[in-house]
């Protein structure tokens, strides 16, 4: 058992980063019902940011300098994929999304290279022994500006009044619109938060592991956390986030000895069991029915 | 105040839902459609409104003027700041809302004291409102939220108020009022 506790703050530390990722994805399925399968790509443009800036900056301001170009290059994707879309066909939107996420994989490589590349600089050590147990600065960091970063968007979703404008139009844009609510500027600003938030959990990867395309790898790790938190529940993609990331590091701890591959494959067995007992996710709400 | 001149509305370029339909609208009046279903009742308030485009639809010939400026092709967002407020059909709110937020939605535009006094103000005139203010408007009765969706102006001074359908649901209570 002495593994335990710190595999379990490893596990809480990815997970942290999974619940970012998946916040911003739930917060624009909610806002517009897209599903944007460029997620990924998102978090490895965020990446790729933070890695340029770090060439001549000091790496906490290249991640500060990289987030409001994220947010610029979300609203820049809503503008240009998503609004002339919007409307259309499910199924129209969604194969743009991929079409973006296949255009952004090429764009990267073209721009950065294929090799892995290492962040020049890195964070304050902040790591520090507690009793018997070592937390690392990766952990610290991650908790640190994951939990408020999240929470804070969270209260901000549920008590501001520009939360409250967004609720309205994912409930109902054409309410929203004939109340005089401007519902494009709101929407492109979702767009825009959610690819702040990916460059954030992007930039904290990188400065663990480096920056290469695997980090998409990643990023599709956002659909079972997603599924798990509720589709539509923004609370429930950070607290499914967290949850996926302590249940994958225990499992490579306990499980893979006797079932080799196993946590590669846990998530998607977690999604199963979910999907059966608890359609809407842990979080998720059931619809108001009124007949 | 809102006069429409000749209007001219289609759905998907080739669905004609208006053909030449005028009207005038003097300060202080109310005007009923009325027609059978399919008519063109709800698409002549969704061309006032600015929101044909939402329903694939869009304005081919004819004028609306509101409050004496031109606001044929104007976006939603500009013609409800001129004073207008369309009261759509169905559902009233925003089901998963409180009705509160609902208020703050629909005041978008106020300034956070004038939202206060005339979120009390409301809630004085509604009270069995004011009791569930905190509960999702879903759950609400049907009498109750049709009262709050008409209860609220959407901009500082509405001077025009459109409705979808008439508001039949209210229950004899707020006829009174
Ligand atoms: N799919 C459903 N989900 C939730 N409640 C339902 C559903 N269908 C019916 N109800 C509720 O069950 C009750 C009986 O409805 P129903 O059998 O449809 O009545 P009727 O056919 O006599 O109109 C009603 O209160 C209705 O609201
Ligand atoms: N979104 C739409 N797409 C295509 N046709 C529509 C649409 N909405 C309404 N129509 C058509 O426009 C005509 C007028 O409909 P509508 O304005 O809804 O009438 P009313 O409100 O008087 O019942 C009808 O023939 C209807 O079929
Ligand atoms: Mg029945
Ligand atoms: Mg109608």
């Amino acid at each position: 058992m002495a593994d335990f506790l710190p595999y379990l703050i490893g596990g809480l530390a990815n997970g942290a980063l999974y619940g970012l990722l998946a916040l911003g994805f739930v917060l624009v399925y909610r806002a517009t019902s897209v599903v944007n399968f460029a997620i990924g790509e998102f978090l490895l443009v965020g990446a790729y940011l933070t890695y340029t800036f770090a060439l001549f900056l000091p790496l906490p301001l290249a991640i500060l300098a990289a987030l409001p170009l994220a947010f610029l290059f979300g609203l820049l994707v809503e503008r240009g994929f998503v609004r002339p879309l919007l409307g259309r066909n499910v199924v129209a939107v969604i194969m743009a999304t991929i079409g973006l996420a296949a255009a952004l994989d090429g764009a990267v490589q073209l721009i950065w290279g294929p090799d892995l590349k290492y962040l020049s600089g890195s964070l304050p050590n902040l790591g520090f022994q507690a009793g018997e147990v070592f937390v690392s600065s990766r952990a610290v960091w991650n908790l640190l500006l994951a939990l408020p970063l999240g929470l804070g968007l969270l209260w901000l979703l549920r008590r501001s009044r520009y939360g409250i404008l967004v609720r309205a139009i994912s409930e109902r844009e054409v309410a929203a619109l004939a109340l005089g609510i401007p519902t494009a500027r709101i929407l492109a600003g979702v767009w825009g938060v959610s690819a702040l938030l990916a460059t954030l959990a992007g930039a904290l990867l990188a400065v663990a592991s480096g920056v290469g395309h695997n980090l998409v790898f990643f990023g599709l790790k956002v659909f079972p956390v997603a599924i798990l938190g509720g589709l539509d529940s923004v609370g429930g993609a950070l607290l499914a986030g967290f949850l996926l990331g302590a249940l994958e590091a225990l499992s490579q701890r306990y499980l893979e000895p006797l079932l080799p591959g196993f946590t590669e494959a846990l998530p998607f067995v977690v999604v199963l069991l979910v999907l059966l007992v608890r359609p809407y996710g842990l979080l998720g709400e059931r619809q108001i029915e009124r007949v | 105040m809102l006069s429409v001149e000749n209007l001219k509305v289609v759905y998907r370029g080739v669905i004609l839902a208006l053909d030449g339909v005028s009207l005038e609208l003097g300060d202080g009046e109310a005007v009923a459609l009325l027609g059978p279903n399919g008519a063109g009742k709800s698409s002549l308030v969704r061309a006032v409104a600015g929101l044909l485009p939402k329903f694939e639809g869009r304005v081919l010939d004819g004028h609306v003027r509101l409050m004496g400026q031109e606001a044929t092709h104007l976006d939603p967002v500009r013609i409800t700041g001129l004073g207008l407020t369309a009261v759509l059909e169905g559902r009233p709110l925003f089901r998963y809302l409180t009705p509160v937020e609902n208020l703050v939605a629909a005041g978008h535009r106020l300034s956070p004291q004038e939202l206060k006094a005339g979120m009390e103000e409301v809630f004085a005139r509604f009270p069995r409102l004011y009791e569930r203010r905190h509960e999702q408007a879903g759950y609400l009765s049907g009498g109750s939220s049709r009262c709050s969706s008409w209860a609220w102006p959407s901009s500082p001074a509405p001077r025009c108020w459109w409705w979808t359908s008439p508001p039949w649901g209210f229950p004899p209570s707020w006829w009174r009022r």
